[in-house]
């Protein structure tokens, strides 16, 4: 686990280097853990910053489940706003099922909550919840992916934002699963049901609640950093560049994909679940294609494949698109603009730097310098005459 | 290369995070408590300012800063500026929790007026009654939003009562016998739905079906009306705001060709309707929590409607109207108490006979122990040429 | 069974039909955009959606600032969106499939250029407010050029600039995010320039449109061929007039299409491209070009589509119109066979016909139908209805 995080934030160079680069490499870490101690969420700025924090780590780790199927498998994923938005539905029913002397019972709208026993009352409860959120969007995105398993590129991602707005219809009209317009309330002044952990409520400006998200982050990055390097991401790496040369070496394709889905539904599902804390309310309404398209805009500025691009790609954007929605010294910047902004960013990148900012380490050993040659050789449009093949 | 990318990459998360922090530390620099030391008083107003229900947003906006701007002319409340700010919800329910948490955790707001929708109401109250500010809302009619919220107060009717007053109109008034609503799958549209339909099955009017739509995603919708038109209605109640129902009056009359009387709840009532509809929204009723120009306005009315339209060119609607009242109320409430958060409270929470209450624009406002105002009536428009025109027979209740 | 009773009565019911052919039509219009451009470089262009809301709003401004009569508006919009669509091509995806670096440094600077303006003209607050105009403008730019500068700078360092693209799959994945980042700043724009607010063609303007054709009075039905004389009134309509005239606007704009493509020297070149583009090439076909011109035509379609539907609607113009029909529409292209031109209207009639009588059925859900129809031709038989099965390439 420390030689994970310690590749993530290359202490090796640590070590290495001065006393300069060591404060570098340092510092963020140091920030992230004292953050709740620094910023004073009881001031307007104060909860503002924690607002931003915490929308932040979520999306990290939405990002990172996100970068399975995008980054390490290549193919191009539309829909993972399903796994969110199924993934806090789940967490949110969880929360609100109470038991009456019918039995358990899904009340329809937090105002009017039965007195009864809640399910997950308990002690660790939310963190049950969680984990039973992100197994259940786990094997949806297991049955997902299975029909699809021999769809190229551009035809899985249309399945995916097809199977994405037939789930954001289902949610947004049964309004007994999901509140409809209205979405769902976790905090009512009669009913509080926003989730306890360690006996501190879990409200945005809880520091636990914080704490809770950063350890969530550090074992999801665990968790990428050793797939990254076990076999099976070895797999996934041979699938993206070519699936047929994979299948002619004995790699299990469908097996790896379905892991693959599987693993990217799980991380979808407990980001999910965080979200609809982190936000106090589930409005289903928001959560529509458009979402998961920011999500993939983080990756692929970051860099996808890449765990340190994937990080920095994401705090960049929804940092900066929630500092574009505050004010900055009485002016304020149409809030909507931020959507220009993360276009433009995604243009541009698209221009100059197709790999993302930070770039993923390329698979398989360095070419020597015939292969070099070859590759070189191979990449001319036109079919020159006279060469030797 | 990878060290240069590595130092910059730590460098942005280090400018980040130390921004935050700093933002963080800067604004702890503000009182607390509501009392500001700049001298000024600061409400907070928050509503769709943009988005479907931007028209609602901008006839808040002019109602709040037409008060301001007259008690600022007066010299303020006590020697003190207000200063409003505007806040948007978009008309959603997250963006209404977010904008909780700004405005609660800003202590240099002392009141919020909003919000409008009554679904961001219900959402944003939570956060309100945590931080413990007065969240007075001049548009929000669900029965839910003061339930249980010792902390949200409002000066208009609510929806039990909307439905109930327009199912009466549309039997006793208009004659009708079957209706078929169309209703906003939220808070609002949804329980407005209901009590309409409670009122109407228990005084005989026959209600053919209750159609769901959701607001800003159902866009065609002649497939909504084909499927009652054969069920011989004599008219369509719409329980949600001024798009769905101009898109609705538009099928029915165009498209259609039904001859049916339309009916529209309060969310109807905004110019937006007239302009999107056009001549099909000849005739339409809607109902609405206070009427211009019924022959008998208060003086307070007359002078309200001058003073608007001389400063913003065009007529107010009855949301500006309701706004001017609940800033005035809050300001009158500053007057006496000062800008104390739990004194506030308690102003508000002490009105609750006649004597006590504020006399506005939109008549006496004061409250019941939940925070809900049953002091006004509900009054019926009707489109006539265009223009919203008190309808001729009103219920006499 | 309550949804056989309402299916049942649907199919019995002439309106039904009516509207899954309105909506067909419309569908198909958008659809043939999808796939021609599909056929020809790869490309799902997420951002032809966005080109029917701008088609729309054109229409709408023409209508209300130069009181044109709407079939002039619609001409227009065809024009103004055919020169977008050309835009576009041009902006986005041309740069990424060869590199100019004059043009592009143009380009880049028109584009970051004019988000920074609108950005900085659209901004409020209380400083924002106090603003003149000129200072937005000159604000703005400045701030842009300033930013632009740094950027380039620091990239120019970095060795970033001109980084080679081997992969010719991650080229196609670059051009579809492109697609997505293209259609997010269309959004935003319509969204700064024209605020969300919903709009709707005047009724002054749309009266020939809402006019009835067929309709049944007391005396039977009535057929009225003359869309300026005086309304009928107490008349239930059956047909009206916006309906005939979507049908014959896409069955005209489809016969055009048919003989651009299959009879004239650029539909040859467009076919030869959708074939093969380096033997193109050394044809001497300009393949830039010809891309260009379907981006135009696609988009020119899209624009009717756009003002079609939103007079059938009864209004519904804001910002983000676009999307649903959008892919809807692509679903339909799918469907019929991606690529195929024939396929494009056949699935956009099949999806308008699914969505009216699912619709019937379960209001809420008839989206629903149509893209569940998508998924299960794409699991089952992903080339479509008039499509051929293609070799895998590696």
């Amino acid at each position: 686990m420390l030689r994970a995080l310690a590749v993530v934030l290359e202490v090796r160079w640590w070590t290495q280097g001065g006393w300069c680069k060591r404060l570098v490499h340092l510092l963020p870490l140091v920030l992230v853990l004292a953050a709740p101690l620094l910023i004073e969420p009881e001031t307007s700025l104060g909860s503002v910053a924690m607002d931003i924090l915490l929308k932040v780590g979520v999306f990290v780790i939405l990002a990172l489940g996100l970068n399975v199927v995008v980054g390490y498998l290549g193919l191009l994923e539309l829909g993972y706003v399903t796994f969110m938005a199924t993934g806090a539905l789940t967490a949110t029913l969880g929360m609100m099922t109470v038991k009456t002397e019918a039995g358990w019972v899904l009340p329809a709208h937090t105002d009017y909550l039965p007195q009864g026993e809640f399910m997950f009352d308990f002690p660790g409860g939310y963190l049950v919840l969680i984990l039973i959120a992100g197994l259940f969007c786990g094997i949806l995105g297991v049955l997902r992916g299975i029909p699809t398993l021999r769809l190229t590129g551009d035809y899985y991602a249309i399945v995916t934002l097809g199977l994405a707005e037939i789930f954001y219809l289902i949610y947004r009209n049964e309004a007994w699963l999901s509140g409809g317009s209205n979405g769902l309330r976790l905090s009512h002044p009669a009913n509080d049901l926003t989730p306890k952990l360690f006996g501190e409520t879990l409200y945005y400006d809880n520091w636990m609640l914080y704490y809770l998200v950063v350890v969530v982050i550090f074992l999801t990055i665990f968790v990428m950093f050793r797939l990254q390097q076990s076999r099976i991401g070895r797999a996934w790496a041979a699938i993206r560049i070519d699936e047929t040369a994979a299948r002619a070496c004995g790699i299990n394709v469908a097996w790896s994909k379905t892991v693959g889905f599987g693993i990217s539904g799980f991380f979808g599902g407990v980001g999910g679940a965080l979200l609809c804390v982190t936000s106090s309310t589930l409005s289903v309404n928001e959560l529509d294609v458009w979402q998961s398209i920011i999500v993939l805009c983080a990756v692929v500025l970051g860099g996808m494949g890449s765990i340190r691009g994937v990080l920095l790609g994401t705090v960049i954007l929804i940092s900066v698109g929630e500092f574009l929605r505050q004010d900055i010294g009485g002016v304020r910047v149409p809030p909507e603009a931020r959507y220009l902004v993360y276009g433009l960013l995604l243009l541009l990148l698209m221009r100059f730097r197709p790999q993302g900012l930070i770039p993923r380490a390329p698979a398989g050993h360095p070419p020597s310098a015939e292969e070099e040659e070859e590759m070189r050789r191979r990449q001319t449009p036109l079919y020159v005459l006279g060469e030797k093949p | 290369m990878k060290r240069l990318i590595s130092i910059l990459s730590c460098a942005i998360i280090v400018f980040a995070l130390a921004f935050t922090v700093a933002c963080g530390k800067t604004g702890g620099d503000t009182g607390s408590g509501g009392d500001d030391a700049a001298g000024e008083v600061k409400f907070a107003v928050c509503g769709p300012m943009t988005g479907s229900g931007a028209a609602f947003g901008e006839m808040i906006k002019m109602g709040a800063r037409l008060k301001a701007d007259e008690i600022n002319a007066a010299g303020g409340i006590g020697g003190r500026k207000v200063v409003l700010s505007i806040e948007d919800d978009k008309g959603a329910p997250s963006e209404a929790a977010s904008v909780a948490r700004k405005v609660a955790a800003d202590q240099s707001v002392c009141l919020v007026i909003g919000h409008f929708n009554s679904a961001c109401s219900n959402t944003a109250k939570s956060e309100y009654n945590r931080k413990g500010v007065i969240q007075f809302s001049p548009g929000s009619t669900n029965v839910s939003v003061c339930a249980g919220s010792p902390w949200t107060f409002r000066n208009l009717y609510r929806d039990d009562y909307q439905g109930t007053f327009l199912a009466e109109y549309a039997q006793s008034v208009l004659g009708l016998q079957k209706v078929a609503i169309f209703y906003d799958d939220d808070d609002y549209g949804k329980g407005l739905m209901q009590s309409f339909k409670k009122r109407a099955e228990e005084i005989g009017l026959s209600i053919v079906e209750s159609v769901a739509y959701m607001r800003e995603r159902t866009q065609d919708f002649k497939p909504l009306v084909s499927r009652v038109k054969d069920a011989g209605i004599d008219g369509i109640f719409v329980s949600g705001l001024h798009n769905e129902a101009a898109l609705i009056a538009k099928t029915t009359v165009t498209d259609l060709g039904l001859k049916v009387a339309l009916l529209g709840g309060d969310g109807v009532m905004s110019p937006e309707l007239i302009k999107l509809a056009g001549p099909a929204a000849e005739g339409m009723y809607v109902s609405t929590p206070f009427l211009f120009n019924t022959g008998n306005d208060s003086e307070a009315a007359k002078m309200f409607l001058e003073k608007f339209e001389k400063k913003y060119e065009t007529a107010p609607d009855t949301w500006a109207a309701l706004t001017y009242d609940a800033v005035g109320m809050a300001l009158a409430a500053v007057g006496e108490v000062g800008t104390d958060r739990k004194k506030l409270k308690a102003w508000f929470a002490g009105c609750t006979t006649a004597d006590k209450g504020y006399q506005g624009v939109t008549g006496n406002t004061y409250f019941d122990s939940e925070g809900d105002c049953y002091s006004k009536g509900a009054h019926v428009a009707i489109v006539k040429n265009g223009v919203f025109v008190p309808a001729p027979k009103q219920l006499q209740k | 069974m309550e949804w056989l009773t309402s299916l049942g009565n649907a199919v019995q019911n002439p309106a039904t039909y009516i509207d899954a052919m309105t909506l067909g039509s419309i569908y198909a219009l958008i659809a043939v955009g999808y796939t021609m451009v599909y056929g020809i470089i790869k490309l799902i262009n997420f951002a032809h959606g966005e080109i029917i809301m701008l088609g729309t709003y054109i229409g709408l401004l023409a209508v209300n600032t130069l009181n044109v009569p709407i079939v002039l508006a619609i001409l227009i919009a065809m024009l103004a969106c055919a020169a977008i669509g050309a835009i576009l091509d041009w902006n986005a995806y041309l740069p990424l499939r060869r590199s100019l670096p004059k043009a592009e440094m143009l380009s880049i600077i028109g584009l970051v250029g004019g988000a920074g303006l609108l950005i900085a003209y659209f901004t409020t607050g209380e400083a924002g407010d106090n603003m003149a105009t000129a200072h937005r403008i000159v604000f703005g730019f400045l701030a842009v050029v300033l930013l632009l500068l740094l950027v380039s700078t620091l990239a120019d360092l970095l060795g970033w600039f001109g980084s080679p693209r081997n992969n010719v799959k991650s080229d196609r994945l670059a051009a579809l995010i492109t697609a997505i980042g293209m259609s997010l700043c269309l959004q935003t724009m319509a969204h700064l320039l024209w605020s969300a607010k919903y709009e709707s063609f005047p009724t002054s303007a749309t009266k020939i449109f809402d006019s009835k054709l067929i309709a049944q009075t007391t005396e039977g039905l009535v057929f009225r061929w003359n869309p300026f004389g005086p309304p009928l009134v107490d008349a239930v309509p059956i047909l009206l007039w916006k309906e005939l005239v979507t049908w014959v606007a896409m069955l005209v704009l489809m016969f055009v299409l048919l003989v651009i493509v299959q009879r004239t020297k650029i539909g040859k070149a467009m076919r030869a491209c959708a074939l093969d583009q380096q033997t193109a090439w050394l044809m001497g076909i300009n393949v830039n070009h010809v891309i260009a011109f379907t981006f135009m035509i696609g988009s020119a379609m899209a624009a009717v589509a756009g003002i079609l539907y939103s007079v059938k609607v009864g209004g519904n113009i804001y910002p983000r119109m676009g999307y649903y029909p959008g892919v809807i529409a692509f679903a339909a292209a799918v469907l019929g066979g991606i690529g195929n031109i024939k396929g494009a209207v056949l699935g956009g009639l099949i999806i308008g016909f699914t969505e009216a009588f699912g619709g019937a059925v379960a209001q809420q859900y008839d989206k629903a139908f149509a893209f569940g129809l998508m998924v299960i031709f794409i699991l089952f038989r992903p080339w479509g209805i008039l499509g051929q099965k293609e070799a895998k390439r590696a």
